[in-house]
C-alpha cells in the first residue's frame, strides 16, 4: 500500500540567512495513506501549521520534498498548484476564512468560481454538501449572521465542493465553543468515515486526540513522538502500539543566544534583545548568578539593564533556569563555531548586510546557497556588478536566485557601495 | 472565470462600500466632464463661428485679383481663360464702381459691387435683413448695414424702399485725359436685403442690369473649383497666370489651427483635473488592495489562480471607470446645455443671436468612453497585479 503523502526531511526556515533566522521546521518526515484520519499535536509555534500549509503548497519548503499522489509539490507548474489546492486538497481554517460579502451558498461554490481549465460543479452540488452538513437553511444568508459553528460547517463544504481526496483543518475548533465544536469535529470523523477521505488536522487541544488513527506529537518544528490510537483500526502498516518513534528533543537551537531572546520577547526593541542576549549569554557560561541576572532583566535600560517589570524578569529567569537545568550537556553543546576563512565570513556578513535590508526573505535553501556563491565570486572579482544582479535576477531554475529584478538591482548596488570602500 | 462571476465577485464594492465607490466614481466623472467640457466649447466656439463666416461651397471658392490692372487687367478674356482651368466649375466675376445712392432727399456715397447672384452663394455673403437678388436683370439692390444707416433706414422697414442709383465712371479721352463722367440709372432699385455690415458702406446690384455700360473690367474674380482637393492645383495655376490668389479655405485653415490650440490648452486643463481623479481612484484601489487582503488569501488558498485575483481587481477599477465616464458624459450634458441656455438667454436680452457655445462630436463620446475605462485599466493594474502576487499565507494572516 502507497502513501498519498510522503513528506521527507522537510525544512521551513523564516528569515533564511538573516540574523534573526527562525527554524519553523526541523527535517521533518512522515507518510500518510489514503483515508487516515492524522492529528499534528502541539504548543503553538511548534510548527504543525507551518507542516500543514506546506502540505496545501502554500509553504515553500526551505530543504526537503513533499510528495502528494507521487508528485513533488516543488515541481508543480503555477497552473498545476492551483489545480492542487483546488481539487485535491480541502482546506479549513481556525478562523473560518469565509468571504462575508458572499451568501452561504456562493461561499461554497466559490472554488468554482474561478474557472480555469477544471471543469465546474452545479449548484445543487453545493446544496447538497450543505443539507450533509445540516444547514441548507442559510443558504442565502452572509456568513457573519451566522454562528461559528455554522460558518465552520459552511467553510467545511466549501473544502469539499470538488470531493477532494485529503481534507486539512487548521485548528478547526479552536474559535468554537465546547458544544459546537464537538459537532465539527463529528462531521469532520464523519467525512473521514463515511466519504473516506484523508483528514490532517491541526491541534493543541489534546481532547481531540482520540478522533485519529495517528498522532504527530510536535515541539520546536520536530515531530518528537508519533503515537498510534488503539481504539481505530489502522490503516496503515503500523502495528497498534502507543509510540511508534520518539526523537529526541534537540536543545542545541534553544541554548543560542538568539533563540533564547526570540523565545521570550515578541516585540522588544533591537537594542533590549540584543542587551537581553548578552545577558542570557553571561548566564549561560556561568558567568554570573541567577541573582544577577535576574538583576540585570530588571534594571532600567538607561542604567544598563534589559529594562523589564520584575515580575516579567521573574518569569523569564526562572523560564530560562529551568531550560538550563534541563540541558545536562551544557558546556559540551556550546556552538564552537568552527573558524570561517576570512572570505567566508565577509561573504557571510555582506549576504547579512543585503538580506536585512530587504523586506521579501528567500524561501529555499539553494537560493542562500546560490547567493552566498555569487557573493563570493563578485568579491574574487570573478564576475562584475553587472553579471551579479544578471544572476539574481535570473530564475530559480535557470541557476539563478530568482530575485524581481528591483530587489537585484538593488542587491547588485549595495555590493558595489560596499566594494568601493 | 466566466464574465457572470466576475461581474458577481467585482462589483460586491458598490453594495459592501456604496459611499467610497459612489464617491470615486464621481470623481472620475468630474474629471471627465471637465475634459469634455473643456473640449465641447473649443468645438462648440470653432462650430460656431465656422457656421458664421462658411457655407459649404465658399469653401471651394478662390478669389482672384490681380496686383496690377493696368499691366494684368481682369479681363473677360481672361474670364474664359480661367473659367477652362481643370476641375474649375464655375466663376463669377465682380465688378467695382464708385457712385452715389439716393433715397428720396437723402444722397450718400457709396461703392457699387456689380455681380451675378452666383457671386453671394460662392463668397458665402448672406443678409441679415431681407433676401439678395436671384435673377441677373432684376432691378435690385443689396447694401450694407452702414449704407442703410447713412439713408437713414432701419430694419425690416427698408425692404423694398426704392432708391436711386448714380455710377461715376472714369473715360479717357483722345487727348489721354482722365474725365470722370456720371451716369445716372434711370429706373430705381428696390432694396432687397441688408448685410450686416456697420463700417463700410456699399451695395451690390446685378451685372444685367447695367448691360450697357458694357463692363469689360473686373476687379475680383470667384472661381469654384469642384472639390476641396482641387483647391491647391487651381491656386497654383492662378498663381502662375500672375493673378493673386486667396481662399476662404486658406482662412478657415488658419481658424482651424488656432482652434486646434485652443482645444489643446482647454483639453490640458481637462487632462489635469482626470489626473487628479485618476490618482484619486489608484489610490480607492490601493485601499480595497489593503482592505482585501485578507479575502485574496482565502481565494489564493482555495485555488484561485493570480490571474484570478489579477483579473477581478482590473475588472473592479475598469467598471469604477466606465461608470466614471458616463456620469462625466452625464454631467457635460447637464452643465453644458444650463450654460449655453443661460448664455443664449441674456444673449437674446442684449439683442444677440443665439448660438450653442458646446458642441461634442460623437466620436468624442465614444474616445472618452474608451479612454476612462483604459485609465481604470491603468490605475487598477499596480493594485492589482499587487493583489495577484500577494503572499498567500501572509494574506490570510493579515487583519
Amino acid at each position: 500500500m502507497e502513501p498519498i503523502i510522503k513528506v521527507k526531511n522537510l525544512s521551513v526556515i523564516y528569515n533564511l540567512g538573516k540574523s534573526n533566522e527562525a527554524v519553523a521546521l526541523d527535517d521533518v518526515s512522515l507518510e500518510i495513506y489514503s483515508g487516515e484520519y492524522i492529528i499534528f499535536y502541539g504548543p503553538s509555534g511548534c510548527g504543525k501549521s507551518t507542516l500543514l500549509y506546506c502540505l496545501a503548497g502554500l509553504e515553500t519548503p526551505t530543504r526537503g520534498q513533499i510528495l502528494v499522489y507521487g508528485k513533488a509539490l516543488s515541481e508543480l507548474s503555477q497552473e498545476e498548484m492551483v489545480s492542487h489546492r483546488r481539487l485535491k486538497i480541502g482546506m479549513v481554517f481556525q478562523a473560518y476564512n469565509l468571504i462575508p460579502t458572499l451568501r452561504v451558498l456562493d461561499n461554497v461554490l466559490l472554488p468554482n468560481i474561478f474557472g480555469g481549465l477544471i471543469p465546474g460543479v452545479s449548484s445543487e452540488k453545493a446544496e447538497s454538501l450543505l443539507k450533509k452538513m445540516a444547514i441548507e437553511t442559510l443558504a442565502n444568508r452572509y456568513p457573519p449572521e451566522l454562528s461559528g459553528g455554522q460558518q465552520q460547517r459552511v467553510a467545511i463544504a466549501r473544502a469539499l465542493i470538488y470531493d477532494p481526496q485529503i481534507l486539512l483543518a487548521d485548528e478547526p475548533v479552536g474559535n468554537l465553543d465546547s458544544v459546537s465544536a464537538k459537532i465539527v469535529m463529528d462531521t469532520l470523523s464523519e467525512i473521514n468515515e463515511k466519504l473516506t477521505k484523508t483528514v490532517i488536522l491541526v491541534t493543541h487541544d489534546p481532547f481531540y486526540l482520540d478522533y485519529a488513527h495517528r498522532v504527530f506529537h510536535m515541539k520546536d518544528g520536530r515531530i518528537i513522538r508519533e503515537v498510534t490510537n488503539p481504539k481505530r483500526k489502522q490503516i496503515g502498516p503500523f502495528e497498534e502500539m502507543r509510540v511508534i518513534r520518539k526523537a529526541p528533543l534537540r536543545i542545541k537551537p534553544l541554548l543560542q543566544p538568539r533563540a533564547f531572546a526570540q523565545y521570550l520577547l515578541t516585540s522588544f526593541d533591537r537594542p533590549v534583545i540584543r542587551r537581553l542576549e548578552r545577558g542570557i549569554k553571561k548566564r549561560m557560561f556561568g558567568k554570573i548568578t541567577e541573582a544577577q541576572f535576574r538583576k540585570i532583566l530588571d534594571r532600567p535600560f538607561e542604567k544598563g539593564g534589559v529594562g523589564l517589570y520584575r515580575q516579567t524578569a521573574e518569569s523569564f529567569s526562572q523560564k530560562i533556569e529551568r531550560v538550563l537545568s534541563e540541558s545536562e550537556f551544557l558546556k559540551e553543546e556550546i556552538p564552537t563555531e568552527q573558524p570561517l576563512a576570512e572570505i567566508d565570513i565577509r561573504v557571510r556578513n555582506l549576504r547579512k548586510f543585503l538580506l536585512e535590508s530587504w523586506e521579501g526573505s528567500l524561501k529555499k535553501e539553494e537560493e542562500l546557497n546560490r547567493l552566498d556563491n555569487f557573493i563570493r565570486l563578485r568579491l574574487e572579482g570573478k564576475i562584475d556588478g553587472k553579471e551579479f544582479q544578471r544572476r539574481l535576477d535570473l530564475p530559480f531554475k535557470g541557476g539563478g536566485v530568482g530575485l524581481n529584478r528591483r530587489t537585484a538591482r538593488n542587491f547588485s548596488r549595495k555590493l558595489e557601495l560596499t566594494l568601493l570602500r | 472565470m466566466d464574465l457572470k462571476n466576475l461581474i458577481k465577485l467585482s462589483l460586491r464594492t458598490f453594495t459592501t462600500r456604496p459611499a467610497r465607490t459612489g464617491l470615486t466614481i464621481s470623481a472620475m466623472g468630474v474629471g471627465i466632464a471637465a475634459i469634455l467640457i473643456f473640449v465641447s466649447l473649443g468645438y462648440g466656439l470653432q462650430k460656431t463661428m465656422l457656421e458664421q463666416i462658411t457655407t459649404a461651397e465658399s469653401l471651394l471658392t478662390l478669389d482672384v485679383t490681380t496686383p496690377n490692372p493696368e499691366i494684368l487687367p481682369l479681363t473677360e478674356e481672361k474670364l474664359s481663360e480661367i473659367s477652362k482651368i481643370e476641375n474649375t466649375e464655375e466663376v463669377s466675376p465682380l465688378a467695382i464702381l464708385p457712385g452715389q445712392i439716393s433715397l428720396g432727399p437723402l444722397t450718400s456715397d457709396t461703392t457699387f459691387n456689380i455681380c451675378h447672384p452666383s457671386y453671394f452663394r460662392l463668397g458665402g455673403i448672406v443678409t441679415k435683413i431681407g433676401k439678395l437678388f436671384e435673377k441677373e436683370d432684376e432691378k435690385k439692390v443689396v447694401i450694407s448695414s452702414a449704407l442703410a444707416e447713412s439713408l437713414n433706414l432701419e430694419g425690416e422697414k427698408a425692404i423694398n424702399s426704392e432708391v436711386k442709383v448714380s455710377l461715376f465712371l472714369t473715360k479717357i479721352t483722345e487727348t489721354g485725359e482722365e474725365r470722370i463722367e456720371t451716369l445716372e440709372v434711370e429706373t430705381p432699385y428696390s432694396i432687397s436685403g441688408i448685410i450686416d455690415d456697420e463700417i463700410i458702406s456699399y451695395a451690390y446690384i446685378p451685372t444685367d442690369t447695367l448691360k450697357d455700360l458694357k463692363i469689360s473690367e473686373f476687379s475680383q474674380i470667384k472661381v469654384k473649383v469642384s472639390q476641396a482637393k482641387f483647391i491647391a492645383g487651381a491656386n497654383e495655376k492662378l498663381a502662375q497666370m500672375g493673378f493673386i490668389v486667396s481662399s476662404l479655405s486658406d482662412t478657415v485653415d488658419e481658424a482651424n489651427k488656432i482652434f486646434r490650440a485652443i482645444q489643446i490648452i482647454l483639453g490640458a486643463f481637462g487632462v489635469v483635473a482626470l489626473i487628479v481623479a485618476a490618482i484619486g481612484m489608484a489610490n480607492t484601489m490601493t485601499v480595497t488592495l489593503l482592505e482585501r487582503t485578507n479575502e485574496i488569501g482565502i481565494m489564493k488558498a482555495i485555488g484561485a489562480s493570480n490571474r484570478d485575483i489579477e483579473r477581478m481587481f482590473l475588472f473592479e477599477s475598469m467598471a469604477i471607470a466606465f461608470l466614471g465616464g458616463v456620469g462625466g458624459i452625464g454631467i457635460n450634458f447637464l452643465i453644458s446645455h444650463s450654460l449655453n441656455a443661460i448664455v443664449n438667454m441674456l444673449a437674446r436680452g442684449l439683442g444677440g443671436q443665439a448660438v450653442s457655445l458646446f458642441y461634442t462630436p460623437s466620436w468624442f463620446i465614444i474616445f472618452i468612453i474608451v479612454f476612462s475605462t483604459l485609465i481604470g485599466i491603468l490605475s487598477g493594474i499596480f493594485p492589482a497585479r499587487r493583489a495577484a502576487r500577494m503572499n498567500t499565507l501572509e494574506a490570510l494572516r493579515y487583519k
